[in-house]
């Protein structure tokens, strides 16, 4: 496990946790640089401040917005793959601690090639 | 969902009823533009249509702070612009409430007076005014013109109902000590409410157009 946020030709960057009080949900965000000329799979989050966390992919239909959780995410090789506002986000489910904006927390994203690439995020508003 | 309450839509005054009308060809239409003309002079007027009228509404609700608030006739004589969320949402309703916020600042800052900020829950089982006071205090929402409300099913799906926002329970979650949570599709919407209790305007809540709702809460405030 590594700090910095990248391993090999994998690198996990802009990572950032919504606002959430204690007890609620937030969710993470941040993007995924593939430099390799394999494909990875990001398949779980470990988020130690929260109860749970997710992978989860929101959709917008017919004026209707929601979001339901994914199994695994997979990173194409020479690609950039955002986890955004509006599409995939990493759920987390009942925070341990107030998230206030500024603060740091660290995200440990598990992929099935690179392994564990651990993050600091930073909660934003 | 159980609705109650009469909720009698103004077919006239919506505008979507509306669309391909042509004004009757007679000899009165320059009469009544002149009384059109007077009426705006007299009580104010708007280019904005009535999409629905909420004044024969009477629901109670409670804020943040577990006050009792009667939606609308609270607001009465204020403009309202008003958003719909739940707070165990953790990517759309947050954005809609940073709008929010952002609009409030906005309008602060052009001193606009008179318009009230008004978020409910559509989930009220879970958020209660103490979750909604938290929800706000953690984003440092000033609470002076912004109410977080919550209430019974009922009376949220009668309110909901009316003014065209639709929910409904999909995926769920068991956490490890087996307590269950659900997630909400939902309606992405924010409306804007005249002083009368008329919604006026609707727009995406968490993709707002700031510029479309500054113009029409201007209409509003001539």
């Amino acid at each position: 496990m590594i700090l910095a946020g990248s391993q090999n030709l994998l690198a996990v960057q802009n990572a950032i946790v919504g606002v959430a009080a204690k007890g609620m949900s937030s969710a993470a965000f941040f993007k995924i640089m593939n430099n390799s000329d394999q494909s990875d799979t990001l398949y779980a989050v470990r988020a130690d401040f929260a109860e749970m966390a997710q992978l989860h992919v929101s959709f917008r239909k017919d004026g209707l917005v929601g979001m339901h959780p994914v199994k695994f995410v997979a990173v194409p090789a020479r690609s950039t793959f955002y986890f955004k506002h509006g599409g995939y986000h990493v759920m987390l489910m009942g925070v341990k601690e107030n998230l206030t904006a500024g603060k740091k927390v660290k995200l440990e994203l598990l992929f099935r090639r690179a392994g564990t690439i651990t993050v600091e995020a930073v909660v934003k508003r | 969902m159980q609705h109650n309450g009469t909720l009698e839509r103004k077919k006239s005054g919506d505008r979507r009823q509306q669309a391909g009308n042509r004004p009757p060809a007679s000899g009165f239409r320059p009469a009544c533009l002149l009384l059109l003309l007077t009426s705006c002079f007299y009580l104010g007027c708007s280019r904005l249509p009535v999409l629905e009228d909420l004044g024969g509404m009477s629901y109670t609700f409670y804020n943040q702070d577990s006050a009792k608030v009667s939606f609308p006739s609270a607001y009465k004589g204020k403009i309202v612009v008003m958003s719909f969320i739940y707070t165990h949402c953790p990517d759309i309703c947050p954005l809609t409430t940073n709008n929010m916020q952002h609009l409030q600042d906005t309008i602060a800052a052009d001193k606009f007076k008179g318009v009230k900020f008004v978020t409910m829950t559509f989930d009220p089982n879970r958020d209660t005014p103490s979750v909604l006071k938290a929800y706000a205090d953690i984003r440092g929402i000033k609470f002076g013109d912004w109410d977080f409300l919550s209430g019974s099913d009922p009376n949220t799906d009668s309110v909901t109902y009316a003014v065209g926002v639709r929910y409904f329970p999909n995926d769920s979650t068991y956490s490890k000590d087996g307590k269950l949570s659900y997630y909400i599709v939902h309606t992405d919407k924010c409306i804007l409410i005249d002083r009368n209790g008329r919604v006026r305007g609707e727009y995406s809540g968490s993709q707002l157009d700031f510029e479309a709702i500054l113009n029409d809460i201007k209409s509003l405030e001539r």
